[in-house]
């Protein structure tokens, strides 16, 4: 606050440290303008006129208008649900606020947002907030995304004392600090979060302190000085745009009503002392006192005259907002998704040309280099995504041709970088959000789901936000509970996301860069099982639309329909199956959502019979929403009730006879599809019902010993074998089994030749996978008596490339 | 009263094709689960005139099931009391039995009458099979009504019973009598160790699940004949 004293002092000398007096009267006309807004909402609110829940910012406008001053258009601020102030002081319309207030349709989102989900692209305002803390972490994307595009915006998020103990407030600072983003942190401390006390939330009250943590400077202000929060921000400004990095400021103040219109404003959490005691320190007032008494910049009249043409602009608002239309129950689709969902370039017919077989990550890894290559702001977040290539090779060169300022390593801060993701991608840039393991989405669902989803629905269509969300996803030999989920379901639920499930290298390359074009956020899951497998890619530049299926296979007596590592499943099923005169056709959806249901109605009507198999969980899963399609699309057509085969409703166990107990193979498959050509689908038994109509209890059977513990199970792992049998009074050189999502490798060397000695642990060969170099060292010590595998040869994970004689 | 009508079962393919063909269902023999009419039925039906819709009323095709039943422990038991000088016929306990498994449906009330009725040369005799009566008394009344010339054809009774000489074909499917929501019909299988039990049933009336717990519950008290002289 030495800037404000610094400013109060300017009353005693010259005035030539205060900035112009028209930035000064501009200060005072935005907080009048706030405040005459809510006080005439909060009667319309009390008058039944709007809709919904209202949260007023009356006591709090020094804030927003301190802050926003210095923003220029192409400047965007994040908000949060308490976010009026900050919509007009960025410059929002006043008539098209209101007007969304009341839900009409010249509101500024067309009546889908409201109150809460304020947007307007066109003023920089990213959006108020009905979650807490959700928008801090879209400022710092603004900012990286800014910085992509090659513009000096920066992102400025407000948030409550409430959200700076939410995870998100300390992802996000972290990760701005880290990235030095061009991006300041507002929180607006008003002391309470809803009725909560500040001091009742955490030992460390001082908010601005709490940056220290982070390597950014921290600075407490007074709230209600509108020129001690300008004064802050003009520094915090300075540094976002010259690269110098984010700032948290603190702004101490005070809403002198109530949470929501109709909660007390006293309440039982505040006294009416304390609060006549902040009235007093009403930013209007003191600042109008200042600017007659102590700058001496306006006089009286003046100031009124500014009131009575706020008065007027308010007036106009209202009668703006009552004289509007409601919206057009029959528009309520629009704005979920683009119109059309498929980028142009991924409805071009494909030109056919040549191909390669490739592998998985390989394929996909070109795909993204290529979309990369072709546009300078898409960016990449993930954790060991840059330098190191990713977890699964999966990132490999790339951020050696893109640089660290697009392959960007993160913290282990799926919400950060997520909500950062959503908020680079909606101002222009495009980007990824690599979360490693599906299973780790849900650390960032909110953003994924609340956000991201909904952004151009929310914004009546003036916001999107294409990103992709990248995970493998999957069960991947004993990965266990927390790396082996596959969630497909639960992303399609929620309108406005796109949920891609690919099933083979071309699709899986095609498909990306489909979703880098497109305009809406995608959720690309990549069954990890697959990220060994290799196909066929065309070369060239390869486009997936989304909702086209594919016929993996074509056959006359029964439909399958199978995604991700089901498809190879379900194609060797239907080999089993032809030879028992049964031929299976089998659709391959690519998207899940959108869903060619289509496809599986035209093959339905060839086959009359219906059977989905899906990795993930039957309870509201692809099963149940299939065969119910196919009900209603296609009824007359079945022959047999449609099946559904789907993952166990359990966890992902570790051992291995446990995991492959729950999982989908190929032979329950053919079991299920015999099942459905006698008519009798597979029944599950997922629904736990307690009701009266359940079916008698039978006791549970026993569970089977197991035979012998070398004895494999039916559906056994499908863990490559090693190539060849070991030689009689040798110990196997072998390729050791590793890393889950490789399969093989090349020999590089041999260190050792026939009849040398060597001594257990020795460097013997090296074999270099897509990840690695790997060492192979002697298993025992002993002479070298068989070289099996040539330099060059590609062997597989588990396979002999010679042997040793002890 | 029983009400007349029964569903067809079948696939909703096999409607539209019987539909197309101007077939009609209740003429198809049903080959899928439950005897559910499907496509390949229709495909193979006669594409006869008596089979078009525009034939007479429909007649309906029940639910059916069948069983093999083992009677070396009934003759054993017939034997038995014979040797302590009651007379009794594997007629006598099959009605017991099936008298008794009535008793032990799960119905409504609406369907109280537990009675049955034996069908003999184009008449039917109703039988009373209260558990209050021994099977001797059951038996007497049985050759009473068999030697009258009475005809219960119009008498409520749930099920009707009829027994056939043993012989290599066996009927696979029967209409229902009127009034009647239960068939059974026994023929003992050459060399006579075994007794083949059809069981045609009204599925609108007695759900598949209790009419298979029915032939289940017969065909237990055949083998194991000493329960029904509890």
């Amino acid at each position: 606050m030495d800037q404000s004293s610094r400013a109060a002092q300017s009353r005693n000398g010259s005035q030539a440290n205060l900035p112009a007096a028209s930035t000064m009267l501009g200060l005072f006309e935005k907080m009048v303008l706030l405040r005459k807004f809510e006080t005439v909402a909060q009667a319309a609110c009390r008058k039944g006129e709007t809709p919904g829940f209202l949260h007023l910012y009356l006591g709090q406008e020094a804030s927003a208008v301190g802050v926003c001053a210095h923003l220029q258009h192409s400047d965007w601020v994040t908000s949060t649900h308490r976010g009026h102030g900050h919509a007009l002081a960025k410059g929002a319309d006043p008539a098209g606020v209101m007007a969304e207030l009341f839900g009409k349709v010249d509101g500024i989102c067309g009546g889908r947002g409201g109150t809460m989900h304020l947007y307007d692209r066109s003023v920089g305002l990213f959006g108020t907030n009905g979650v807490v803390g959700a928008g801090i972490g879209q400022a710092v994307g603004i900012g990286l995304g800014a910085r992509a595009l090659g513009t000096d915006a920066i992102g400025v998020t407000f948030f409550g004392d409430g959200a700076s103990n939410h995870g998100a407030f300390h992802e996000a600072l972290n990760f701005a600090a880290i990235q030095r983003a061009p991006t300041i942190f507002v929180c607006e401390n008003n002391l309470y979060a809803t009725a909560t006390p500040l001091s009742e939330t955490t030992l460390n009250t001082d908010i601005a302190s709490k940056a220290a943590s982070y390597g950014m400077p921290g600075v407490s202000v007074d709230g209600n000085d509108v020129f001690a929060v300008w004064t802050v921000m003009a520094e915090a400004t300075q540094r976002a745009r010259s690269g110098k990095g984010p700032t948290l400021i603190e702004t101490r103040t005070y809403r002198t009503v109530g949470h929501h219109e109709g909660d007390p404003v006293a309440g039982t959490y505040r006294s009416q002392e304390e609060i006549d005691e902040w009235k007093a320190r009403d930013p209007i007032d003191r600042f109008r006192k200042k600017l007659v008494e102590e700058y001496r910049i306006a006089s009286v009249q003046e100031l009124t005259d500014i009131e009575t043409r706020i008065d007027e602009i308010i007036d106009e608002a209202l009668e703006f907002a009552r004289r509007s239309p409601m919206p057009d129950p029959a528009s309520v689709r629009r704005h979920v998704f683009a119109e059309p969902i498929n980028p142009p370039v991924a409805l071009a017919a494909p030109a056919a040309g040549a191909s390669r077989v490739q592998g998985w990550l390989e394929a996909v890894r070109d795909g993204i280099a290529e979309e990369m290559r072709a546009n300078d702001a898409i960016l990449y977040f993930g954790e060991g995504t840059g330098e190191r290539g990713g977890s699964f090779a999966h990132t490999k060169n790339l951020w050696a041709e893109f640089g660290a300022e697009r392959m960007i390593d993160t913290p282990i801060s799926e919400q950060a970088f997520t909500a950062a993701a959503i908020g680079a991608s909606a101002i222009g840039a495009r980007t990824v959000s690599d979360v490693m393991f599906a299973d780790f989405a849900f650390e960032a669902a909110g953003q994924i789901l609340l956000q991201g989803a909904k952004l151009r629905y929310m914004s009546n269509g003036g916001m999107n936000a294409p990103f992709v969300l990248r995970a493998g996803a999957g069960a991947l030999r004993s990965s266990g509970p927390h790396h082996s989920g596959a969630y497909h379901p639960i992303f399609a639920q929620m309108p406005g996301l796109i949920v891609c499930v690919p099933s083979n290298p071309a699709d899986a390359k095609g498909l990306m860069k489909t979703a880098l074009r497109a305009s809406d956020p995608v959720v690309m899951l990549e069954p990890k099982a697959l990220y060994a497998s290799k196909g066929e890619v065309p070369e060239g530049e390869h486009y997936v639309p989304f909702g086209v299926a594919r016929i993996a296979r074509a056959g006359q007596d029964i439909t399958i329909v199978a995604s991700g590592q089901l498809v190879g499943q379900a194609m060797k099923a239907a080999e089993t199956l032809a030879a028992a005169g049964i031929e299976a056709e089998i659709i391959d959806p690519r998207t899940i959502v959108p869903f060619d249901i289509y496809a599986v109605v035209e093959s339905v009507r060839k086959t009359h019979r219906l059977l989905v198999v899906d990795e993930a969980w039957a309870m509201c899963g692809m099963g149940g929403e299939i065969a119910q399609a196919i009900n209603e699309l296609a009824f007359d057509e079945l022959d047999a009730p449609p099946g559904r085969l789907h993952t166990l409703p359990v966890s992902h166990p570790f051992a291995p006879v446990l995991e492959q107990a729950m999982l989908v193979n190929a032979e329950r498959i053919i079991e299920a599809a015999q099942g459905i050509v006698d008519g009798l689908p597979p029944v599950p038994d997922h629904w736990m019902g307690q009701g009266s109509g359940r079916p008698v209890a039978a006791p549970a059977p026993a569970p089977a010993p197991i035979a012998s513990p070398s004895a494999p199970p039916s559906a056994a792992p499908e863990t490559p074998a090693p190539a060849a049998a070991g030689k009689d009074g040798e110990e196997d050189i072998l390729m050791p089994f590793g890393d889950l999502t490789v399969s093989e490798g090349t020999l590089v060397r041999w260190v050792k030749g026939l009849g040398d000695t060597v001594t257990s642990g020795e460097l013997v060969a090296e074999i270099e996978t897509d990840k690695a170099v790997v060492e192979i060292e002697a298993p025992v010590s002993g002479k070298v008596t068989s070289i099996e595998a040539e330099v060059g040869q590609v062997i597989p994970m588990g396979g002999r490339i010679g042997g040793i004689s002890a | 009263m029983i009400p007349a009508v029964v569903r067809q079962k079948a696939s909703p393919y096999a409607r539209k094709l019987a539909k197309e063909r101007s077939l009609a269902l209740d003429a198809i023999i049903g080959t899928g689960p439950f005897g559910r009419i499907v496509a390949a039925d229709v495909l193979n039906a006669p594409d006869e005139p008596a089979v078009r819709t525009a034939g007479p009323g429909p007649a309906r095709i029940p639910s059916a099931f069948a069983a093999q039943i083992d009677l070396t422990a009934l003759r054993r038991f017939i034997d038995d009391v014979d040797a302590a000088g009651l007379a009794l016929s594997i007629e006598d306990i099959a009605l017991r039995a099936a008298g008794r498994a009535l008793a032990e449906l799960d119905l409504s009330d609406a369907m109280a009458n537990r009675d049955l009725a034996l069908e003999t040369g184009g008449r039917q005799i109703r039988l009373a099979m209260s558990r209050d009566h021994s099977v001797g008394v059951q038996r007497q009344a049985r050759l009473e009504a068999l030697d009258s010339e009475r005809d219960d054809a119009e008498a409520e009774a749930l099920l009707s019973v009829q027994f056939l000489e043993a012989g290599r074909v066996s009927p696979v499917l029967m209409p229902l009598l009127p009034g009647r929501a239960l068939r059974l019909r026994l023929n003992t299988l050459a060399g006579g160790e075994a007794l083949a039990a059809l069981l045609c049933a009204d599925p609108d009336v007695l759900p598949d699940e209790a009419a298979v717990a029915f032939l289940d519950s017969f065909a237990n008290a055949m083998e194991e004949p000493l329960r029904l002289l509890a």
